[in-house]
């Protein structure tokens, strides 16, 4: 496979690594150390996309983050990852790679019929055209979507794992370049923790794109022995390929780190790093801008600095024969090391009017035609560059035509301030190098080199040693001697910046498409457009042109688009202003947000002390909050609703056993904590008895419910508190926060205990049976342990607190023991020594259980909305004492008549379920929207009626007791209501008799 | 990602910490003294929403589960004190 524009010797590649590759499914070969960018460029592929809008052919721009058109898909299938810049694909073995906005092929892309019908495109066009009329938007907006697309987004789950990490350090460099480098070492050589990373493989920077000798050796080869220097010391972290794309608060910046794998499936594939620094140096460098012509975005056009690394970093030719294009001197740089590297430099074309005369001895030795004062007005080609037609800088039309596939513009260079922006920072415009440089730091933050704007090398150099001593300073180490550290000794050609601002080559005919934004397709007439009709702010311009808004934030583009947009408006470029910059700085994967963070991961699971005897009895777990609970115990054969009534069922005739250790419990102790209790309960608790437990609401201070649970006192001013295992957390917030910040006078303290207590419920008419048995004689009998009383004592063995307190209607006993015995305090109960049968029920059973006694439950009766009143439990609002939420239950609305209340519903017809969820109307059809009474909150099928009931919400509450009504559930696709009859909400032993015998 | 600077454990990340409400709002009353429905309700719902520095009460519900009274500029995020948020602290 040949290479015919790769050079046999030079560039920092490896020529004895070849890579096979394949685009657009051809087999190429490139080398270990090639970008894709460069790689194809070595094999003559110059097509490598279609433009976003007009579909017009586009190849390699830039050699860098900044590249608005070599955008391609990487991989296929789950793997696939859209816009990827060629320019930083790193090559690798059997790397493959697609072109991107192009039907059927990038050859022949029918939809470049866009670029004909231009003239009906400009910018706004889907804005003005597609309003009217509204119903056909949907179909205007796939047709869009299909034309004017970005890649396209893999439609699988991404295998590739990501990690996200945290890092602290004294001094965080950015930008591995000559600036960064010399700013790492000689803050490191004060002791201070330095990072320094750098989005390239290698370091250097532009050190790798010179030919430029430092300390005797070729500037990247320097560059590679401080980097390694730097590795090699302990107080210092070195990250290549790591991108800093954001700058957020206190100096935290985000870091996305590719991680090169190959097949180890151990290695994240990226690194998403949060590093928090005392310092930031940021060495970003500086982007190259483009200059304005007709036609300048034809594959073969590309940014003087690139074709200058494809030559010197890469051994690329970027084409046979080339024009150089500038405003500044360093296209004449562009120009002898094209030349050099084998290429035809035909001619510089020059904008400015007198040029230094030693810059025209370097041409002339190497025969190099100039013109000053003059530059590209136009090219001609397919689907690659074929001629550029130049001509004076003020002429309308070039006069002359000359061929070439190469065109290499520089319109000057702009410091890359996006971080020190995103800082908050705002930078201010230069007029000594038309160039947005940055302002006062609002940040930790000093930015060096090229990034300040400062393009001479010795500059730069002296500036990061300057920079990195400071910052290390700052971060509070002392800088030891000034003379142990030296600048390297520096020779090549180095020239002064002497750009000249030049925006706009004259337009050749009335439509020619001069590209400002290639990335978007916005030209020259989309601005004067914009301008014309009013859109005369910068951020204007961005939104309506969609100038700069791109995957490349406009990073060539942006400059020039606001110098247009000056000029349009007759004022200078800082009157103008520029958009804001945003993280990140180059698109990032969305995956490396989540990092592990995906799939089970996003939440901790929690789990009883009782699981593996859950697990051992095949319970079928379901999620509450975070724990797994036991939803139900099916047996073989048994689905999951005959599973259920049967365990339901064997509470009611016999006996049952289930894991409550999910409650939240909280211990309170203090001479106060009665009256603590008084206040956050609506009914009263410090006449609560030693030994006694009690039932309690605890409201919001709006007036809603906000808990239930029940609270024993152990002591004179000892309390054990338990409360809904998914409100546990709130709970304790709502009682910290009125003991620490509302009523610090009180002397209570509290601890959540949920996880030292393993505890369950038996429950059912032959459970205190089974308890006796493994209790101290009498210890449980109705006299000593009456309903609702407590008693501290052990259950076999095991020391154990136990409550009677009942949750499913019957005789029941909760059994408190430390975590650690809640296992063997499982297996006691469920293998009784008289063969007694204890079933052990999960979630769905306690719920049907639950909902036969008309208890209410947390999230679905108090579902926020809803008062005491409305739930049937006023009469616990004690009127002798203050309680939080007290007041606002004054108000008219919670007091209305026509508020929610808690109802029953059981079937007309005895074989209709009650869907939960479902509207109750007052007649069989539904009129319309608006005409709902109320919901269903909870249903169940009991096993003591043998039919569905349902809690409900409804109007009126028992004044409709009797009335019937209908359950319309369309959204679950029932077509039909059903007939249901209002009953009071409690459909077993109202009376609580079982409960309390 | 802002630091918060917690009084008890020093700077922290404010993903340690949990906003729970507008300093105006808290009533430290604890009983019945002199109950005016309509001023507690505006207490509990119509709160001044002024712009620049407000005062919040946060928890460092991640770290010591200490009480924050914080001065939070709502125009910029900046957040200009942070101290224990306990007797005395109300408005
Ligand atoms: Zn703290």
């Amino acid at each position: 496979m040949s290479q015919k524009f790769r050079n046999l010797t030079g560039g920092n590649i490896s020529r004895e690594s070849p890579l096979d590759f394949r685009f657009n499914g051809t087999l190429y070969q490139g080398y270990q150390g090639d970008t894709l960018a460069s790689a194809l460029l070595a094999n003559g592929v110059r097509l490598v996309g279609r433009s976003f809008k007009y579909h017009r052919p586009r190849g390699v721009f830039s050699a860098g983050p900044e590249e608005p058109s070599a955008l391609v898909q990487l991989g296929s299938g789950p793997l696939a990852e859209p816009n990827t810049r060629a320019t930083q694909v790193e090559l690798s073995a059997n790397l493959e790679a697609f072109s991107q906005n192009c039907w059927p092929g990038v050859n022949l892309d029918l939809l470049s019929i866009n670029n004909v019908f231009s003239a009906v495109l400009p910018a706004g066009f889907y804005y003005k055209t597609f309003m009217a009329p509204r119903r056909l938007w949907p179909w205007y907006e796939k047709m869009i979507r299909k034309a004017a697309g970005m890649g396209t987004a893999p439609d699988q789950a991404d295998p590739d794992h990501y990690l996200c990490s945290y890092a602290h350090c004294d001094v965080l460099v950015v930008g591995a370049g000559p600036s960064g480098l010399m700013s790492a070492l000689a803050a490191a050589r004060t002791g201070a923790s330095v990072m320094l990373v750098d989005e390239n493989p290698a370091a250097g920077g532009w050190l790798q794109r010179e030919r430029l000798s430092m300390d005797g050796m070729p500037g990247a080869n320097w560059a590679e022995s401080i980097w390694q220097e730097l590795t090699d010391l302990p107080n210092v972290t070195v990250r290549a390929r790591a991108t800093a794309f954001g700058y957020y608060d206190h100096n935290m910046v985000a870091i996305l780190e590719r991680v090169p794998g190959g097949n180890d499936k151990d290695l994240p594939s990226q690194r998403l790093w949060r590093v928090r620094a005392k310092r930031v140096v940021l060495a970003t460098g500086a982007i190259e801008r483009p200059l304005i012509f007709a036609n300048n975005d034809r594959p073969g056009v590309m940014l003087a600095g690139a074709a200058r690394a494809y030559a010197n970093q890469y051994a690329v030719r970027a084409g046979s024969r080339a024009v150089v294009a500038t405003n500044n001197n360093s296209g004449y740089l562009t120009a002898v090391d094209l030349a050099d590297s084998g290429i035809a430099v035909a001619a510089v074309m020059d904008s400015r009017s007198s040029v230094d005369h030693t810059l025209l001895g370097m041409m002339e030795e190497r025969g190099i035609p100039v013109d000053i004062g003059h530059t590209v007005h136009d090219t001609r080609g397919g689907k690659t560059l074929g001629a550029v037609r130049s001509g004076a800088t003020d002429v309308i039309g070039g006069s002359q035509w000359m061929d070439c596939d190469l065109l290499a513009v520089s319109g000057g260079w702009s410091p890359a301030v996006h971080l020190h922006a995103q800082t908050g920072a705002r930078p201010v415009y230069s007029t000594e190098i038309e160039a947005f440089i940055p302002g006062p730091s609002k940040q930790a933050e000093q930015t060096i080199g090229a990034a300040r704007g400062n393009y001479d090398l010795e500059g730069c150099l002296n500036e990061g040693l300057r920079a990195g001593r400071q910052a290390a300073r700052l971060a509070g180490f002392d800088t030891p001697d000034e003379d142990s550290l030296s600048l390297p000794e520096t020779n090549g050609e180095t020239l002064p910046y002497g750009q000249e601002a030049f925006w706009q080559a004259p337009r050749p005919g009335k439509r020619s498409k001069q590209f400002v934004d290639i990335q978007d397709d916005v030209t020259t007439l989309d601005i004067e457009l914009a301008h014309r009709e009013g859109y005369v702010s910068v951020e204007h311009l961005k939104r309506y042109t969609t100038l700069g808004m791109g995957t490349d934030q406009g990073k060539t583009s942006n400059i020039n688009g606001m110098a247009l947009l000056a000029r349009l408006r007759q004022e200078p470029i800082p009157h103008v202003g520029t958009t804001t910059f945003r993280p990140p700085y180059t698109p990032i994967t969305l995956g490396a947000l989540a990092g592990g963070e995906t799939g089970a991961s996003v939440k901790p699971r929690r789990y009883t002390p009782m699981h593996a005897q859950h697990q051992a009895l095949d319970a079928v777990f379901a999620p509450l909050g975070l724990w797994m609970r036991p939803q139900g115990y099916p047996r073989r054969g048994e689905t999951m609703h005959q599973c259920v009534q049967r365990e339901a069922r064997a509470v009611r005739s016999a006996v049952g056993l289930t894991d409550v250790s999910t409650l939240g419990k909280i211990s309170l102790r203090g001479p106060d904590a009665g009256e603590f209790l008084n206040r956050i309960y609506v009914n009263q608790f410090s006449s609560l008895p030693t030994g006694r437990a009690r039932y309690g609401l605890m409201l919001r201070e709006d007036g809603m419910i906000l808990d239930d649970g029940t609270v024993t006192r152990l002591s004179e001013d000892a309390y054990f508190m338990t409360c809904t295992s998914g409100n546990a957390s709130g709970v304790l917030q709502h009682l910290e926060y009125h003991l620490e910040v509302a009523w610090p006078e009180l002397e209570v303290d509290l601890c959540e205990v949920t996880e030292q207590w393993a505890a369950v419920a038996l429950a059912g008419p032959l459970s205190r049976g089974v308890l006796q048995r493994l209790c101290p004689e009498g210890t449980v009998d109705a006299v000593r342990l009456p309903a609702m009383g407590a008693v501290d004592t052990t259950v076999a063995g095991i020391p154990a607190r136990i409550i009677r307190i009942s949750f499913s209607g019957e005789l029941a006993f909760e059994i408190y023991v430390p975590s650690s015995r809640g296992g063997e305090l499982w297996d006691a109960l469920l293998v009784t020594r008289d063969n007694t049968e204890v079933t052990p029920y999960g979630m769905d059973a306690l719920e049907v259980l639950r909902i036969e006694k008309g208890f209410i439950g947390m999230g679905t009766e108090a579902d926020g909305r809803t008062t005491a009143e409305d739930l049937g439990l006023g009469r616990m609002l004690s009127k002798k004492k203050w309680f939080v939420g007290q007041l606002a239950l004054q108000r008219p609305g919670l007091n209305h008549a026509n508020r929610l209340k808690l109802v029953g519903l059981t079937p007309v017809s005895p074989g209709d379920e009650l869907p939960e969820g479902a509207q109750v109307l007052a007649q069989a059809v539904a009129t319309g929207p608006g005409c709902s009474i109320g919901h269903v909150s909870s249903a169940a099928h009991s096993v003591v009626l043998g039919t569905a009931i349902a809690l409900a919400l409804v109007k009126g509450g028992s004044l409709r007791s009797g009335d019937t009504v209908y359950l319309a559930d369309p959204a679950r696709g029932a077509n039909e209501t059903i007939a249901a009859r209002v009953t009071y909400p409690c459909f077993y032993d109202p009376e609580g008799a079982r409960q309390h015998d | 990602m802002q630091l918060f600077n917690c009084p008890w454990c020093g700077p922290r990340a404010h993903i340690e910490f949990t906003y729970i409400r507008d300093h105006q709002s808290v009533s430290t009353r604890g009983n019945g003294d002199d109950p005016d429905v309509q001023q507690e309700l505006d207490r509990i719902y119509l709160r001044s929403n002024h712009l620049g520095p407000h005062q919040e009460i946060w928890q460092h519900s991640a770290g010591c589960r200490g009480w924050l009274r914080i001065t939070r500029n709502n125009l910029t995020h900046e957040v200009e004190d942070c101290l224990p948020c306990q007797h005395g602290d109300a408005p």
